[in-house]
């Protein structure tokens, strides 16, 4: 066997493995979403249903009212991200350019915050909520949900600016443009990638946040998805179907982002602007 | 124009005292990055329409100058005035300069056409007027037929000359290049010197240009500032710089092959009248004596002649040849000359000879 070949054969099996143990879950979970209702316990289970059914669909958007909570995770997530980004280029274009002494210590402190465990904060978290009255808000989930996610947005950003030459923007302050439209006009576009890549990342954490969900949306009408979607269950019954339908459901907007995305997430966008 | 001048006088404040048409000035200007002085005590005059070139070798300063000059670096001590104001503390996209870089950096995200638009689209120059000018400065580069590419699309001479483009749309006060050809190949670089050449001539624009090659220097500037160690150690003509270099530094630097530099001592004659070069394998009768002391002597290549009757004798170590010259090194005594010998001389290595010169075209450097 040649040295290419092994290579290649053990990429494959790299490969499939990465695929049946991120995607088996999720295509059995589609699977029983879809299935009719008395498919979803029978034994030896099924994996491909006799027969499509959208009961659980329906019964999900109906009668635990899906939408609602999609509704709420659009709001908190958006939210999330729109003001993440924005604040997080403020923050990083300074950290990547400036002479700021200690620069990089600021960046790994930064990124230290990133990791404390959430557990830790939950407590001091939901008190300043209580006493600012902000328990069960949608500001209330989002400012935590900032906080947890702004660090690794700057540093995600600071080492994208990082990496355009210094030129550009040089030119650009020649050129006339103020720091704000260098930023706007030349820094961001080029780093659209790294500015997609840190959006999409924020998104997905806030759409799938369960934690300070659960502990600061105490009540139905404010509550995100996945929370929305664990409180399904009621005292006698466990609707398998309905949960597994809504989940499919929550995650169509996730995958719909990444395809939009992907094509923005492309490396070499800079090509040409310097010589290499 | 009348305009301009009124302007000018209006404005007068510190630098007052200059005449109209310097366009450039900087005056006691020094730059400290940590401890290290890149700049020190720079006083520099470009005048309306003179090509200005800052020559040296690598780490002499002379792209922080052309920075200070274009406002990215503000400079520790001194001023910096463009059209007669005080633009010290002026960032840099109000003092009406355009720069061309080394490495082009034309915004990749954007075609040819935004490129060259970007700095009067920023000044919210109306839209009919912005595309003639766009179009007149792709006329003036031949960019016509590529205004709807981008720059990935661009070979690198294209892309300097979008770069040049977007500078030149702007008609500003003055030119900033940082050695725009250092990133294109010989070729290209021959044909780019002569197109900035011809720009230069028709727009009669005023230009500070920065490069470490002495060729693109001695052909393109009305005058060569040379640096080192962040200070000016001569600034002249290129035919004035090559024909009486101000220091040892200078000497060195300019010409290709470098001038023959001997290190000796000069003891000038009785009554003042000539006097002596003498070093180990030299002695030499100088015509006048201006120096006493340690002294350097230079003699350029072209300026020796191969003479078996010379007077200096020598045997030859190899030879150079380019094409269109040849350069013999002889060695005389512990010295080694360059001579420059016409394209038929019958010449080898580890042949005999002599050689001969005219001490009038001697250059005298006290040594320390």
């Amino acid at each position: 066997m040649t040295r290419s070949f092994r290579e290649s054969l053990l990429l494959i099996v790299g490969v499939i493995a990465a695929m049946v143990l991120s995607l088996a879950p999720f295509l059995w979970f589609v699977s029983i979403g879809f299935k009719p209702q008395v498919e979803i316990t029978a034994i030896p289970p099924r994996l491909f249903p006799s027969d499509v059914s959208f009961t659980a669909v329906h019964e999900a958007i109906f009668t635990f009212g899906l939408m609602h909570f999609i509704k709420n995770s659009v709001i908190v997530a958006g939210c999330t991200t729109i003001v993440c980004v924005v604040v997080g280029c403020l923050a990083a274009y300074p950290l990547a350019r400036l002479r700021i002494p200690y620069r990089r210590v600021i960046l790994l402190g930064i990124l230290a915050v990133a990791m404390f465990p959430q557990i830790s904060i939950a407590g001091p978290v939901w008190r300043i909520l209580r006493a600012l009255g902000w328990l069960n808000t949608y500001q209330g989930l989002i400012i935590p949900y900032l906080a947890l996610t702004l660090p690794l947005t700057v540093w995600i950003l600071a080492n994208f600016f990082g990496q355009l030459p210094s030129e550009l923007e040089e030119a650009a302050l020649v050129d006339g443009a103020g720091l704000f439209q260098v930023l706007t006009r030349v820094i961001m576009p080029l780093a659209a990638p790294g500015v997609f890549t840190a959006a999409l990342l924020t998104f997905i954490y806030s759409w799938n946040e369960f934690f300070f969900a659960l502990l600061i949306m105490t009540e139905r009408d404010r509550q995100t998805l996945p929370v929305g979607i664990a409180l399904f269950p009621g005292e006698y019954t466990m609707p398998w179907g309905e949960i597994s339908a809504a989940s499919t459901i929550a995650t169509i907007p996730l995958i719909l982002l990444v395809l939009f995305f992907q094509k923005r997430i492309i490396a070499g966008l800079t090509a040409g602007a310097v010589k290499g | 124009m009348d305009e301009e001048s009124k302007t000018d006088e209006k404005r007068s404040g510190p630098a007052a005292g200059v005449s109209r048409n310097v366009r450039v000035a900087v005056s006691g200007v020094s730059k400290y990055f940590g401890g290290t002085a890149a700049l020190s005590g720079i006083d520099l005059e470009v005048r309306e329409g003179e090509f200005c070139v800052l020559l040296g070798p690598s780490g002499c300063g002379k792209s922080t100058l052309l920075r200070v000059i274009a406002g990215l670096e503000s400079p520790s001590e001194g001023r910096v005035f463009i059209n007669g104001s005080d633009v010290t503390h002026t960032p840099p996209g109000d003092r009406n300069v355009a720069m061309v870089f080394q490495n082009y950096a034309i915004y990749p995200h954007m075609t040819v056409f935004d490129n060259i638009a970007f700095p009067l689209k920023l000044r919210k120059i109306p839209k009919k007027e912005l595309e003639n000018k766009v179009r007149e400065a792709a006329r003036l580069l031949q960019l016509e037929d590529f205004l709807q590419r981008k720059p990935s699309q661009l070979s690198g001479g294209q892309r300097q000359r979008v770069a040049m483009g977007r500078a030149i749309v702007r008609d500003p006060t003055v030119f900033l290049f940082d050695e725009p050809l250092s990133n294109l190949d010989a070729r290209l670089r021959v044909s780019m010197r002569i197109e900035i050449a011809r720009l230069h001539r028709n727009l009669n624009a005023t230009t500070v240009y920065v490069t470490h090659d002495q060729v693109e220097a001695m052909t393109l500037a009305d005058r060569i500032v040379v640096l080192e160690n962040g200070t000016v150690q001569q600034s002249e003509s290129p035919r004035e710089l090559y024909d009486h270099p101000a220091n040892i530094m200078v000497a060195r630097f300019i010409g290709s092959p470098p001038m023959n530099l001997v290190q000796g001592t000069i003891k000038c004659g009785d009554g003042g009248a000539g006097g002596h070069f003498q070093s180990e394998s030299l002695n030499i009768t100088l015509p006048d004596c201006a120096y006493e002391g340690r002294a350097i002597m230079g003699i350029r290549p072209e300026h020796i002649t191969v003479d078996p009757a010379g007077f200096l004798r020598g045997t030859v170590e190899f030879v150079e040849d380019t094409g269109s010259d040849r350069y013999a090194h002889v060695a005389a005594g512990r010295e080694i000359f360059v001579v420059r010998v016409p394209a038929g001389t019958e010449i080898s290595p580890g042949i005999s000879t002599a050689l001969t010169f005219d001490p009038e075209k001697l250059h005298i450097f006290p040594a320390d």
